[in-house]
């Protein structure tokens, strides 16, 4: 994991990732971010992910960074949510502080 | 208040596009070759595959797949649209529900049968051989002229994902037209507390180049294209010869026509949000729930008003007065939320009259009319069945076959017409054919032979016709899957009548029938007015109602034993709800005469005092009381007693057996 700082939280996740459970995701790191400045979200790397997650996913940041809080992933994006980035158009013209956190690519 | 189970709610949409589905087949049938008409059943199969997998029904969407494809072909001109490729879609329709409300049964011999006949029916519309297909692909890159770079920026409905579409899918088949470059734009994402995560926020700016025209890229887009955001922009041409002729399609032309389209797309969009945000989906028993709260409030504001009218207080009274008009209020806009329109349910008969058509080898043409009146949406549920048990009869014994119409001077098509129209209180539904007309003789002789007449009985021709709606009478000749089994008339009858209504029906040999079907435009609150006879008092349905009479003593004795009285030159029979409901009281002096009438029949009521009118919500007699047809329910009055609501109908058949005798008597 990179660039985590004591305080983060770790948050393990479902293994699915998608429409069907995208509501109770929401509600659960909703309800982690209300205990906890930071997230440290732990995505198995077999887990079924769709683009609803992703955009959970962002939604989640944007949260966290307006209250001075963050959200990182426990390691690289892998797996499904690897694919999920590449098919929807992510990984193209990606900005270097989306690098760093979807790939964990050290910012130049 | 609880968010609505989504395993529910794509049931419900599920079963709306199937609807849709089956409209669009049937419209094919009169037009095989429009091109909508197949573009929106492939879009309505593709959409139910979509969200049928997404949703976990599996088998749902894998059988949706194959007649998905099937159209696609037709869509693509590889196959013709037939009337056999239309008709085994609609079979696998049919299945489609039975995969949706059970996904879980045995289905697959009856998938794979009906897949069988799908495959043969394509098949037997000439599937071109793949050479075929190369050739008809041809000229299209050779009319696209070279390769064409595209900046296509869109976004989707917010709702895309919730309703089926992957937009992962999308960009695949953008990537499929050649080489693509995607950029997804994540600004318009919200925090996550206001996100509704089934929607979609995420838009996209793809930079394709290909040398497939611009209606390939429009294609991608083709299931959510009235309701996203899109924009499509020739960026560069690449001619493939330098002889090559100027592009058809300059770039500036382009980019002009993009820029022209833009305010009228957008004021396209902005519309069809702002009529998306107008409509509100709430289940049917919420409505009920509040209509039954309404139902109580009317009552409380009667007990309000009738206390207001003791009191001297002037304040309270116009407190009162405010609150009646409230309360009217809102009870007619309760009322206009579940009306419907009476096209929900005639839109079901166009299949069934296909079906029939075909099952029974008969041309039929079906029109409907006066699909925009409204009903109470109650009566719309419970009219469906018999509906289909009146048009079934309408097919099966009046309309004859092409053969002998012909022989009988006729068009070869036989006509069956729905129609709904809007008098007063009630709404009239009309089922009417141009066949052969009910054989009075035979109708007569079956009645004779199952004792529901005594034979040679003198009855009036209308009597006569509403024999066929007795318990187990029926004239076919055959029992056929379609009626004969003198089940269904009956229920027809019963069903009418526990809705308030009456039932109607002329025929002529040779020419035809037409059964009527009179019902209440809603089942809740009616407008009564309210009378007394003796001590107790009774509500008549202000629709009823043509006129009020005074009877004076002196009239009252001297029409003793004739129960006639002139109304304009006519005789109008009267009964003496006082002696018919056996008050033991004395009448009053200036008694009245209420008319009633239902259609062209009338009679009067004479009752001792009208009290004035009544909003009356309709509460159910108990059981013990199904058997006194002299009652359509009760109500409670603002004293909080109750009020007995009469059934206008068999009052007026009671006062015409009445009349009968008299005359039968001279």
């Amino acid at each position: 994991m990179s660039s985590t700082l004591p305080g983060d939280a770790p948050l393990t996740l479902p293994t699915t990732l998608t429409i069907k459970t995208i509501v109770s995701v929401q509600e659960l790191i909703l309800d982690f971010l209300n205990k906890n400045p930071a997230a440290v979200l732990d995505i198995d790397e077999a887990a079924q992910v769709d683009l609803s997650f992703v955009q959970l996913v962002m939604a989640a940041r944007k949260q966290a960074e307006a209250r001075a809080g963050r959200v990182l992933l426990a390691r690289p994006a892998s797996g499904d949510l690897y694919d999920v980035l590449k098919r929807g158009g992510f990984l193209d013209g990606m900005t270097p502080d989306a690098a760093h956190f979807w790939l964990h690519q050290e910012k130049n | 208040m609880t968010n609505p189970d989504p395993i529910s709610v794509f049931r419900t949409e599920a079963a709306e596009l199937l609807e849709q589905i089956e409209s669009g087949l049937l419209d094919l049938t009169r037009s095989l070759d429009d091109r909508d008409q197949i573009d929106a059943v492939f879009r309505g199969l593709h959409t139910l595959k979509g969200s049928g997998a997404m949703f976990g029904f599996d088998a749902l969407a894998a059988f949706t797949h194959h007649c998905e494809t099937a159209f696609d072909r037709v869509r693509k001109g590889d196959v013709p649209a037939t009337h056999e490729l239309v008709s085994a879609v609609l079979s696998a329709q049919d299945h489609m529900r039975a995969l949706l409300e059970t996904p879980n049964g045995d289905h697959d011999a009856m998938s794979a049968a009906l897949l069988d006949g799908l495959h043969r029916a394509v098949n037997g519309a000439g599937s071109p051989a793949p050479a075929a297909v190369a050739a008809t692909a041809a000229p299209v890159a050779e009319a696209a002229g070279g390769l064409s770079e595209w900046r296509i920026r869109f976004s989707l409905p917010v709702n895309a994902m919730a309703n089926g579409t992957n937009p992962l899918g999308l960009l695949d088949e953008m990537r499929d037209l050649g080489e693509c470059r995607i950029v997804a734009d994540t600004a318009k994402v919200p925090e996550l507390s206001a996100l509704e995560p089934r929607d979609i926020h995420i838009g996209w700016d793809v930079t394709l180049k290909t040398e497939r025209p611009r209606a390939d890229i429009e294609d991608v887009f083709i299931f959510v294209m009235d309701d996203m955001e899109l924009e499509i922009t020739e960026v560069a041409v690449e001619r493939a010869t330098a002889e090559a002729k100027p592009a058809e399609t300059p770039i500036a032309k382009a980019v002009v026509v993009a820029e022209r389209d833009a305010p009228a797309v957008q004021a396209a969009n902005d519309s069809k949000q702002a009529k998306s945000a107008e409509n509100v989906r709430v289940p049917a028993e919420r409505l009920d729930e509040m209509m039954d709260r309404v139902g109580e409030l009317v009552i409380a504001q009667s007990r309000l008003t009738q206390l207001a009218g003791t009191a001297a207080d002037l304040g309270l009274r116009s407190v009162s007065e405010e609150i009646e008009r409230l309360s009217g209020e809102l009870r007619d806009t309760m009322m206009v939320l579940r009306m419907m329109p009476v096209a929900s349910l005639f839109s079901r008969f166009r299949r069934l009259v296909h079906d029939l058509s075909r099952e029974t080898g008969k041309e039929i043409e079906l029109i409907t009319e006066g699909e925009s009146t409204e009903v109470d949406k109650t009566v719309i549920d419970r009219l469906a069945d018999p509906l289909v048990h009146l048009v079934r009869n309408s097919i099966d014994h009046g309309l004859e076959k092409p053969e002998e119409r012909i022989a009988a001077g006729k068009e070869a098509k036989g006509q069956v017409i729905l129609s709904a129209h809007q008098t007063g209180g009630e709404v009239i539904i009309t089922i009417k054919d141009d066949g052969r007309g009910i054989n009075r003789e035979r109708v007569r002789a079956k009645a004779e032979s199952s004792g529901i007449i005594q034979p040679g009985a003198t009855l009036t021709d209308q009597d006569l016709l509403q024999l066929i709606f007795q318990p187990g009478f029926s004239t076919a000749q055959a029992v056929t899957n379609l009626s004969g089994r003198g089940v269904g008339m009956d229920v027809v009858k019963k069903t009418v009548e526990a809705l308030r209504g009456t039932i109607d029906i002329a025929s002529k040999p040779g020419e035809g029938s037409e059964v009527s079907l009179r019902i209440p435009l809603t089942l809740a609150i009616i407008e009564g007015l309210l009378v007394r006879v003796g001590q107790g008092c009774y509500v008549i349905p202000l629709s009823a109602v043509e006129e009020c009479l005074e009877l004076s003593l002196e009239d009252d004795l001297r029409s003793r034993g004739r129960s006639f009285i002139s109304l304009r030159d006519s005789l109008v029979p009267f009964l003496r709800l006082r002696e018919l409901f056996r008050t033991g009281t004395q009448p009053d002096p200036h008694q009245k005469v209420v008319v009633i009438s239902t259609g062209s029949e009338r009679v009067g009521l004479v009752v001792d005092q009208i009290i004035g009118d009544h909003q009356t919500v309709i509460k159910s007699m108990s059981k013990l009381h199904h058997d006194v047809d002299t009652f359509s329910g009760a109500t409670i009055l603002g004293d909080g007693s109750v009020a007995l609501i009469l059934d206008v109908t068999h009052l007026v058949a009671a006062g015409q057996q009445q009349e009968a005798q008299l005359r039968a008597a001279g």
